[in-house]
């Protein structure tokens, strides 16, 4: 009796207020109604990327305006857009150099494109064969990486672009991504691996370099690029010497310095999801770390030198990421078919 | 009681959210790459429903295990892998989505064009140039050209992601 009461005032408050707001109501029925025809994807908005598309690399703006004021012959392939706009339209030699000025600036402000990447990393991955023993040429071999390799590029974040694997006959255990999707793994690298999930750890943190971009970013943050301001294929072509002495920078930072060691840090984190996602077991690259450290000290490698601590990486895999991959033990590490895979061929 | 007045007022709106239609919540996500195949069941070995280019918007209806069960622009449904689709629409490498870009007149190759054929094949002639003027050996500029050579068919790459249970074959949930 009491709770028909109670469901009764609640009934006629609960119309007394449909009554007071029916409006209101109205308003916001309409509006939910009414909003996926205004915005159609309105639920895949991502903030993230939206600040990818805007981070403007440190200092640029300043570069470009050194750049500006340096004389410059005129590109051809970049006169359209509001480029030679002042002339086109007559305007007085002081408002056709501010619109020029501002053009490049505007251009400066923009991410490396694609085209200029790949011809980055082409000069990259030259150097690096020639730095690491050259290529191992064994096809089958060869094919196994590019296949696991390829298998993690298709579920990574950056799955539009091609990507391209190579084993280097080096004994020392390395891997090294260049910009624009190449990627290297040693021989002695191969050898330490024990299953195919490590391998697909070791892949995955790689192409996580690639498409987090780190070497671009590591090199648009660079002091010592500070006068580039245009990074375009017309640029470098007409300076070879420009491109000559990123390539250099690029070379130092991968062979010699390393990245900064919080971006080796996402790229463990991301790697492992990565290959996750192709459905490996995501202790894979943790395991292989486990084997590196256990070699550290007596093996030369400038992996060392060039990455953090195997301990500080498994440290850091251990308490942030891998908690969150809980119940996924039976994951496939697919030893067996490493084994068959690789059986001669180290 | 003005207290109690409120909460039913905050109830009373929750209830018109909940009240709002599913669809209106329905995540939208965009098919990742080329020759993506939507099949009737949430198995790769059911039949194929569709198959999609990259960017084509889906609508995702329900989820279980790997899969999500997804509304095609056509009105069509089907499961679709959950790795094979992004929250994002894919971007086209080259132009970025800048304005600043365009404003500045660049036109550039698009990566899609890149991986798939004419526009940009092999080495670019500036970074061979600049392997020859650090006289590194025309062996690892071939190399490069060999790598860059090696191709995966997606159906090779398909037989190992099945022999290996992986991607969409995995067994696990």
């Amino acid at each position: 009796m009491k709770w028909n009461k109670g469901k009764i005032t609640l009934m006629s408050m609960a119309i007394k207020i449909l009554r007071k707001n029916f409006l209101l109501f109205l308003a916001i029925s309409v509006f939910w109604f009414i909003l996926p025809a205004l915005v159609p994807s309105s639920a895949a908005f991502n903030f993230g990327d939206l600040l990818k598309e805007l981070e403007v690399p440190e200092k640029q703006q300043t570069q470009s305006k050194k750049k500006s004021e340096q004389k410059k012959p005129p590109q051809k392939e970049e006169a359209g857009g509001l480029l030679g706009l002042g002339k086109a339209l007559g305007l007085d030699k002081n408002t056709t150099n501010i619109i020029d000025k501002s053009a490049r600036a505007l251009q400066s402000l923009r991410p490396i494109q694609y085209k200029e990447e790949a011809a980055l990393g082409g000069a990259i991955a030259t150097q690096v064969f020639s730095r690491f023993g050259g290529s191992y040429n064994d096809q089958s071999l060869l094919k196994y990486v590019n296949l696991i390799g390829n298998s993690i590029a298709m579920f990574s974040d950056r799955s539009n672009i091609p990507y391209h694997f190579a084993i280097l006959n080096n004994s020392q255990p390395n891997a090294f991504a260049a910009p624009g999707g190449y990627i290297f793994v040693t021989i002695g690298l191969l050898k330490k691996i024990k299953n195919e999930a490590e391998l697909a750890g070791v892949l995955g943190h790689e192409i996580a370099h690639i498409s987090q971009k780190h070497t671009l970013k590591t090199l648009q943050r660079s002091k010592r690029l500070q006068g580039i301001s245009e990074l375009t294929m017309a640029a470098m072509d007409k300076d070879p010497k420009m491109f000559s002495d990123i390539i250099d920078n690029i070379s130092k930072t991968l062979f010699e310095k390393g990245l900064d060691k919080n971006l080796e840090y996402e790229a463990d984190k991301i790697g492992t999801e990565y290959a996750f996602r192709v459905g490996y077991n995501p202790s894979g690259l943790n395991d292989f770390l486990k084997t590196l450290n256990k070699i550290q000290g007596s093996q030369e490698s400038i992996f060392f030198k060039t990455h953090p601590s195997p301990r500080d990486r498994i440290n850091k895999l251990s308490r942030n990421v891998l908690p969150n991959y809980r119940g996924t033990s039976a994951y496939p590490k697919l030893s067996s078919r490493f084994e068959f895979e690789t059986r001669g061929k180290l | 009681m003005k207290s109690n007045k409120l909460f039913i007022k905050i109830l009373f709106f929750a209830v018109v959210v909940f009240l709002c239609p599913g669809w209106l919540f329905a995540e939208t996500v965009y098919i990742k790459k080329n020759k993506t195949k939507i099949t009737e069941e949430s198995s790769p070995k059911s039949n194929v429903v569709a198959v999609l280019d990259r960017g084509v918007t889906l609508r995702i209806i329900d989820k279980k295990g790997k899969f999500y069960f997804v509304k095609l622009p056509d009105g069509n449904k089907g499961w679709v892998f959950k790795f094979k689709v992004a929250n994002v629409k894919p971007v086209k490498e080259n132009k970025g989505g800048d304005l600043f870009a365009a404003l500045a007149g660049e036109r550039s190759l698009e990566a899609d064009e890149a991986s798939t054929g004419a526009s940009i094949r092999g080495l670019s002639k500036i970074s061979e140039n600049y392997a020859k003027e650090k006289r590194i050996k025309p062996v690892h500029i071939q190399a490069v050209k060999n790598m860059e050579k090696f191709k995966v068919t997606s159906e090779r790459l398909d037989n190992f992601m099945k022999s290996g249970k992986l991607g969409e074959y995995s067994e696990m949930e």
